[in-house]
């Protein structure tokens, strides 16, 4: 599995909002924002709303009956000539992946982008068996080169500018500079289409996996995917156990809620059916087929009712685009495969909230993704449950917080009791003086610094309250 | 490693736990999507999308116009190697003909006598400049191409070359992408081969991923044709 960076969340936060070249890229997020709503309201928001609720519907039908719904896909896709392998986790996909390029003398990989294959760490896995991988899609093949995770779900590369891809090109492929990106884009087809028709495996995701014909469905705007699933002698398609739907027909529900969320397309450039490997008269398409389908700890939070809905997702990004946190942070801070607001709640319910600890406090709570999630998801509730969960949680999802306990029993100790309060009260009220500026605390001593590095703290009253009830006692009459 | 039942048995365990908290589910129908009743309303409907999804539209009256119109499109990218795929569309456009007339060579991407083997197909199909083919639908709210690979019909055609044209009857165009899936399924229950591929093409090939600077062909076509014979 992909390595898990997010417990360094505060350093990688700061270290994107101080680079000048990142918050430029962030900055055009407002692309992504305006393409949605224009497409939205091309599209009707009456309908969008109708569309919105059956996705929503459809969703929680099939994830109550999810069982059902991954045998019939797997019975359907076997019956289609495919072969079907359930992973547990991503070790086990994985070795899976590895033996299918084994057993095929495999020498070399396109993969087009999924989201599962980064989670899985599949790339590393295949290299380190001598095979060579190849990201097709143009935003993963520059942050490939680069050696980072992706930035964005739709825009892997969304932090570089051209000037970087040109040096990265310029370092690797020995090609020259080069400032125009329709000239470097063509640099990309070049190359990449030698691999294409060179790769003896091809690797996708699936954006849906459609039980009732056994059909995966994939959503591209460059080609690649069609390639990767056209060309080679095998192709092997990894999915989310979630990424399940009952009906060829629910395809015609979700495609428009997902490409007009995402970029704000009518329909992606091309959408790109699969059930099974090529027919028996095809004149070309991959002679076997494999679809991996992973729990990778999916299961976990189908089990817990509070969770489950974040499976509903369809990886469209608009939380993305919408979160002020995510638009100043950027995708590296979430130390993991999935960023932004979706991120906060699926990273740590995949992983564990220990080793992801900061993500749901890496939120204003303002409730912006939920407004634009075409599901409706919401996120800020379940990123208050995460919350509580590693305050008050059961031992495994507790994380260790020992200066913040103390000081809450502190904390009790003092308000409880009309002494120890009013001493308290008396105490801060002298001891913020020499700290205050226009009515705020702009820097506190630590452990209180936690909060003051980031924000202002309310100064307190210059004389508390008591002391003035008991002052002006004698004015009030009575 | 997992096997199904276990997997399976898992999840059956997971969901144990009672049903989702979120919204309650609404008991309205999904609104329907009103299709263009007439085949006029379905043409101009489509005529608008395919300018928005940056299809070149072509519409000729006949096959003849449509066969003139794809000759001229192929010499305008000076094309010397035109493939394309067997539909029949083509064949009673006369178009090989038609290009050998122009001077140029028609490919069919075709096993059989005479034809090529998968090697052969594919190098032509990357070397051609332009690849020509038949439709199996065509969306018009969405200005989508469906294409359904099956003998005669390669995949390669309309993805390997730099420009592809897609011709399509005029009584082939749907309104919504519903209404192909729908058809697809008619098709599948009728069918002895369960196993299929079908991609829906709605313009060139294109990325944002730099900048977000919109670039055409990166990987497929960069230039699209959508011919619409109207007899």
């Amino acid at each position: 599995m992909t390595d898990v960076l997010s417990a360094h969340f505060k350093e990688q936060a700061a270290e994107a909002i101080g680079n000048a070249t990142i918050q430029e890229s962030l900055d055009r997020l407002v692309n992504f924002r305006q393409g949605r709503v224009d497409a939205i309201a091309e599209y009707g928001q009456e309908r969008w709303d109708a569309l919105s609720q059956s996705a929503r519907e459809i969703k929680r039908e099939t994830l109550e009956h999810l069982d059902y719904y991954l045998d019939e896909l797997s019975r359907n896709v076997e019956r289609a000539g495919g072969h079907v392998f359930f992973a547990r986790d991503a070790a086990e996909a994985n070795e899976y992946v590895a033996k299918v390029a084994a057993d095929n003398g495999v020498k070399t990989v396109t993969k087009s982008k999924s989201m599962v294959s980064e989670e899985m760490g599949i790339a590393d896995v295949l290299e380190s068996m001598g095979i060579e991988p190849v990201e097709t899609d143009l935003g993963e093949y520059i942050i490939q080169l680069a050696r980072e995770a992706p930035y964005h779900i739709i825009a892997p590369a969304l932090h570089k500018s051209k000037e970087e891809v040109s040096e990265l090109f310029e370092r690797i492929l020995g090609t020259p500079a080069e400032s125009d990106i329709t000239a470097l884009a063509g640099v990309a087809r070049k190359v990449l289409r030698e691999k294409f028709l060179e790769a003896d495996m091809g690797m996708t995701g699936a954006n849906f996996g459609v039980s009732e014909t056994g059909t995966i469905v994939m959503v591209t705007n460059e080609g690649n995917g069609r390639m990767c699933s056209s060309l080679p002698r095998v192709h092997v398609a990894t999915m989310g156990m979630e990424r399940v739907i009952p009906r060829l027909r629910d395809v015609a529900t979700y495609l428009p809620l997902l490409t007009r969320s995402a970029t704000g397309q009518r329909i992606s450039s091309y959408v790109s059916f699969v059930t099974g490997p090529r027919r028996s008269d095809e004149e070309d398409g991959p002679q076997e087929f494999h679809l991996v389908i992973l729990d990778n700890g999916r299961s976990r939070m189908l089990a817990d009712p509070e969770l489950r809905e974040a499976l509903y997702c369809i990886r469209c990004g608009a939380c993305l685009n919408a979160c002020p946190v995510y638009g100043k942070v950027g995708g590296h801070a979430y130390g993991w495969v999935y960023p932004g607001p979706i991120g906060a709640v699926v990273t740590p319910s995949l992983v564990g909230v220990p080793k992801a600890k900061d993500l749901p406090f890496a939120s204003t709570l303002c409730g912006a993704c939920r407004d634009v999630c075409p599901l409706k998801i919401d996120i800020p509730r379940m990123l208050l449950k995460l919350r509580s969960d590693a305050v008050e949680g059961p031992a495994e999802t507790r994380v260790p917080r020992r200066v913040e306990s103390l000081m809450m029993r502190a904390w009790r100790r003092t308000v409880a009791g009309p002494r120890l309060f009013s001493l308290a009260g008396k105490v801060t009220s002298a001891a913020q003086w020499p700290l205050s500026r226009r009515g705020s605390l702009r820097w506190l001593p630590p452990p209180l610094s936690g909060w003051t590095r980031t924000r202002d703290f309310p100064r307190a009253a210059m004389r508390p309250f008591r002391a003035r009830w008991r002052k002006d006692e004698g004015n009030r009459g009575g | 490693m997992a096997d199904r039942e276990e997997f399976l048995a898992h999840i059956r365990s997971a969901l144990a736990s009672g049903p989702c908290i979120g919204a309650p589910p609404s008991a309205s129908p999904p609104a329907a999507t009103p299709s263009p009743p007439s085949r006029d309303d379905l043409l101009a409907q489509l005529e608008r999308s395919a300018g928005l999804q940056s299809w070149h539209f072509v519409r000729a009256a006949n096959a003849d116009e449509a066969t003139a119109r794809v000759v001229e499109i192929a010499k305008g990218h000076g094309a010397g190697t035109v493939v394309r795929t067997a539909h029949d569309v083509l064949q009673r456009m006369g178009i090989d003909a038609a290009l050998a007339g122009a001077g140029m060579e028609s490919v069919v991407l075709a096993d059989g006598p005479g034809g090529l083997d998968a090697e052969q197909r594919q190098a032509t199909a990357a070397g051609a400049a332009v690849g020509v083919t038949g439709v199996d639908a065509v969306i018009a709210e969405t200005a989508s191409v469906a294409l359904a690979p099956r003998k005669g019909m390669s995949r390669q055609a309309s993805l390997l070359p730099p420009v592809h044209v897609a011709v399509a009857m005029a009584d082939q165009v749907v309104g919504t992408l519903d209404d192909v899936l729908a058809l697809r399924l008619v098709e599948l229950a009728e069918a002895e081969e369960i196993t299929w591929y079908m991609n829906l093409v709605s313009g060139p090939s294109r990325t944002a991923d730099i900048e977000q600077t919109l670039v055409v062909g990166v990987h497929g076509p960069g230039v699209v044709y959508l011919v619409v014979i109207e007899e």
